[in-house]
C-alpha cells in the first residue's frame, strides 16, 4: 500500500540557547493515520509539534503540511471569560472553513449549555470544547499536544471517543503526543517514538509490534542468538538472559521460548535503550 | 477579528466611556455654575484639585488596555490558540492594536475637547487665575488640544509592547507605568524647546506679545535689558509638535511590539 | 447484530480481537449471511479505537471470504462459518475431558496442563501462523 505524506520533516532541529531541544528529526507521516508521538517529558514532543503547526521556527531544517490544520495545545487554552456561544463565533469569525452546523450538534450532543461561561467547565468538558472548535474547522490534520493530561478516565474515554468519531466521520489525519502509553493501545496506528530530542522509532503500530519478541533463553547461548537478530535489550540475570528483540520469528534452539510484546513493553524497551533505533531506513541495526 | 478584538476588550472600553461620561458631566456642571459666578475663580480649584489627576490617564490606558492586550495571552497560552486559526498573527495584532489605538485616540480627542470647552468659561492671564492657562500650565497643556488624543494613543502602544517584551502582565504593567511616567516627566520637561522663544527688548517701547517667559537676558550690570518668551498664540504649533512626537513614539512602539510578536521561539 | 468488546490485557492486536469475535458469532449462529456488521463508526463510538482498526479487521474477514463490503450500505455476513458442527464440538469436548483427567492422575496441577497444552497448539499451528 502507499500512503501520501501529509507531513514532511527533513533534518528539523530547535535549539533554545544552548541545547537542542529537537535534532535531525526526519519523519513523514502517511495520510489518514491517527500517529502517537510518544517519549518521556522533555524529549521534544511539543517542539516538534510547534514547529509543525508554525507556532515556532526552526533552527534547522524544515516541516511541512500538506493541507488545512487545526492545533489544540496541551493546557486546552480558551477565553475563560467567553461563553461557549461565543467560543464557537470565535472559531467562526476566524476560520473560513468553519462548520458551524457540526460544531452546533456536537456541543449539543455534549449537552453543554451554550450560554455557559468556559471558565466555569470542567477539565473534561473544557477539553470536549476545545476539541470541538479543532473539529469544526474541518483539517486535513489535527494536531494535538497531551490532549489526555490532566483528565480523569472518564473524561480520558470520551475525549477519545469523540475524536475517533470524528476520524471515523471525515478520515483526516490525527497527530498527538503522550507521554502515557496505554492511552494509545487501540486508539493510533502510526507510532513515533521521540527520545532525547531524536527520532527513535517510527512505524506501523502493528507491524511494529509484530515484529519484535522477547526472547527467553540461557545466558551463554545469547550472544549467538544477538549476533542473528537485532536486539533492542539485552538483560542478563544469572544463567537467563531475555532478548527484546526485533525480529520476526525465527528458529531457536528448544531452551528458548518466545513471546510476543506488547505496545507499551516495546515502547518502554526502546526508551531505556536510547541509542535503539527503529525507523523506516536501512541500516540501522543495533551493535 | 472586530468582534473578537471588541468582546475581549469590551469592560475596558465600556469603562472608558463610563468615565468620560461622568467627567464630562462634572465639567459640564462646574462649567456652567461657573459661568454665571461672580468668582468663577473658586469654581475653577474647586474641580481642578481633582482634575489635575487625569493627567496620568495615558499611564491608566497602557495599564488597562495596552499591557494585558498580549501579556495576558502568552500568560493565558492564548496566543497558541489564536495564531493556530486561519488568521495570520500579523492581521490578528494589526486588528487589534489599529482598532483599540483608534478608539485610544478618539477617546483622548474626547476629552481634550471637553477640558477646552470646560476652560473657555474661565478667565485667562488675568492676576491670581493665570494657572487657568491651557499654555502656561503644563498640566492643561497635556489635557487640551490634541495632546490628550497623542498622549492616550502613546500610553495604549506602549503598554502593548511591554506586554509583547516582557510576555507577563504584572511585570508589563510595572514596566508600563515606569516608562509612560518617565516619558510624561521627560516631555514636560523639554516642552519649551519646541521653537526658539522670542526675543523682546524691556523698556524700549515694544508690545509684549503676551507669552511664557522662559529666559531673561542681563548686561554686564546685572540689569535685564531682554526676555525670551513663548507667544501665546503657539499654542497649537506646540500641541502639533507634541502629537508628532508622541505618535512618532507610537509608531515605533508599535513596530517594537510586531517584531515581538513575529519571533517564533 | 453482533456487539464488540476488548480485552485490553490479552495481548492480542485489536483488529485480531474483533476478527475472532465475528468469527465467533458465527460459529455460534448469532450472525448469518445477510447480517450487517455494525459500521466503523457505531464501533467507534461504542469502543473509543481507531475507525482503521475496524476497517482492518473487516478488510481480514473480507478477504477470508466471510463477509462483503457494499459501498454506501455496509459490509454483510457472505457465509457461516462451519469450523466444526456441535456435535463434533461435543466430542471433542469429550475427548479433552478424559486426557485432562489423565493428565491429573500422572500428578499435573492446572498450570502445568494449561501450559501444556499452550504449547502443543502453539507447535501444531506454528506453520500456519506465519503464513
Amino acid at each position: 500500500m502507499t500512503e501520501s505524506a501529509i507531513v514532511e520533516a527533513t533534518g528539523l532541529g530547535k535549539r533554545y540557547r544552548r541545547t537542542w531541544a529537537l535534532r535531525d528529526c526526519s519523519l513523514s507521516i502517511p495520510t489518514g493515520r491517527v500517529v502517537a508521538l510518544v517519549g518521556p517529558n522533555g524529549a521534544g514532543k511539543t517542539t516538534f509539534l510547534h514547529l509543525a503547526v508554525g507556532l515556532l521556527d526552526a533552527t534547522l531544517g524544515s516541516v511541512s503540511i500538506k493541507g488545512a490544520t487545526a492545533f489544540l495545545a496541551q493546557d486546552k487554552p480558551l477565553y475563560t471569560g467567553f461563553t461557549i456561544a461565543e467560543m464557537l463565533k470565535f472559531g467562526k469569525r476566524l476560520n473560513p472553513g468553519w462548520d458551524d452546523e457540526f460544531a452546533l450538534k456536537r456541543i449539543d450532543s455534549l449537552q453543554l449549555p451554550l450560554k455557559h461561561k468556559v471558565g466555569k467547565l470542567s477539565g473534561g468538558q473544557r477539553a470536549q470544547v476545545a476539541l470541538t472548535l479543532a473539529l469544526a474547522k474541518r483539517p486535513d490534520l489535527l494536531v494535538l499536544d497531551e490532549p489526555l493530561a490532566n483528565l480523569d478516565p472518564l473524561a480520558r474515554h470520551e475525549v477519545m471517543r469523540g475524536l475517533m468519531e470524528a476520524v471515523a466521520e471525515t478520515g483526516m489525519t490525527v497527530l498527538l503526543s503522550s507521554h502515557v502509553v496505554s492511552d494509545l493501545e487501540n486508539t493510533c496506528d502510526w507510532l513515533i517514538v521521540l527520545n532525547g530530542g531524536r527520532v527513535q522509532v517510527s512505524g506501523d503500530i502493528d507491524e511494529l509490534v509484530a515484529g519484535h519478541r522477547i526472547l527467553t533463553g540461557p545466558a551463554e547461548e545469547a550472544d549467538s542468538v544477538s549476533r542473528r537478530v537485532p536486539i533492542v535489550e539485552d538483560t542478563r540475570s544469572g544463567r537467563q538472559a531475555t532478548l527484546f528483540a526485533r525480529t520476526e520469528p525465527v528458529p531457536l534452539s528448544p531452551q528458548w521460548s518466545e513471546r510476543p510484546v506488547s505496545l507499551e513493553q516495546m515502547v518502554l524497551a526502546y526508551l531505556r535503550r536510547p541509542d535503539s533505533a527503529s525507523l523506516p531506513r536501512p541500516t540501522l541495526a543495533t551493535a | 477579528m472586530l468582534w473578537l478584538t471588541y468582546r475581549q476588550h469590551r469592560m475596558q472600553l465600556l469603562v472608558t466611556v463610563a468615565a468620560l461620561i461622568v467627567v464630562g458631566t462634572l465639567l459640564l456642571v462646574n462649567g456652567s455654575s461657573a459661568a454665571s459666578s461672580r468668582d468663577p475663580a473658586a469654581h475653577f480649584r474647586d474641580l481642578y484639585t481633582y482634575l489635575s489627576w487625569l493627567q496620568v490617564v495615558p499611564v491608566a490606558i497602557g495599564v488597562f488596555w495596552g499591557a494585558p492586550l498580549l501579556a495576558n495571552e502568552y500568560e493565558r497560552g492564548t496566543t497558541k490558540l489564536a495564531w493556530t486559526q486561519s488568521v495570520s498573527r500579523f492581521r490578528w495584532l494589526g486588528t487589534k492594536l489599529g482598532f483599540l489605538a483608534v478608539l485610544a485616540t478618539l477617546a483622548g480627542l474626547a476629552f481634550g475637547a471637553m477640558m477646552q470647552r470646560w476652560l473657555e468659561v474661565f478667565p485667562t492671564n488675568r492676576g491670581d487665575t493665570s494657572f487657568t492657562n491651557r499654555f502656561d500650565n503644563p498640566a492643561l497643556f497635556a489635557m487640551t488640544g490634541v495632546a490628550p488624543g497623542a498622549w492616550w494613543l502613546l500610553g495604549f502602544v506602549l503598554g502593548t509592547a511591554a506586554g509583547a517584551l516582557v510576555r507577563k502582565t504584572l511585570p508589563a504593567i510595572a514596566v508600563t507605568i515606569a516608562v509612560t511616567v518617565g516619558l510624561m516627566i521627560g516631555v514636560t520637561n523639554v516642552r519649551d524647546l519646541y521653537a526658539e522663544p522670542q526675543l523682546v527688548t524691556v523698556g524700549s517701547g515694544g508690545q509684549d506679545p503676551g507669552g511664557r517667559v522662559v529666559e531673561m537676558v542681563r548686561d554686564a550690570t546685572g540689569e535685564i535689558t531682554a526676555l525670551k518668551i513663548l507667544p501665546q498664540d503657539w499654542y497649537w504649533r506646540f500641541q502639533w509638535t507634541e502629537a508628532a512626537i508622541l505618535i512618532g513614539f507610537a509608531i515605533l512602539l508599535a513596530g517594537v511590539a510586531a517584531v515581538a510578536v513575529r519571533r517564533r521561539s | 447484530m453482533v456487539t464488540f468488546h476488548l480485552d485490553k490485557g490479552s495481548g492480542v492486536a485489536t483488529y485480531v480481537q474483533l476478527v475472532q469475535q465475528v468469527k465467533h458469532a458465527l460459529r455460534l449462529g448469532l450472525l448469518e449471511p445477510g447480517d450487517r456488521l455494525p459500521t466503523a463508526k457505531e464501533v467507534v463510538a461504542e469502543l473509543a479505537i481507531n475507525p482503521n482498526t475496524v476497517l482492518k479487521a473487516y478488510r481480514e474477514l473480507e478477504r477470508e471470504g466471510l463477509v462483503e463490503g457494499k459501498p454506501g450500505l455496509g459490509t454483510f455476513v457472505k457465509k457461516t462459518l462451519g469450523g466444526a458442527s456441535f456435535t463434533e464440538h461435543a466430542r471433542l469436548r469429550k475427548s479433552l475431558g478424559g486426557w485432562v483427567r489423565d493428565a491429573r492422575k500422572s500428578g499435573l496441577d492446572q498450570e502445568d496442563v494449561e501450559a501444556l497444552f499452550a504449547s502443543v497448539v502453539v507447535d501444531s499451528f506454528r506453520g500456519e501462523r506465519t503464513a
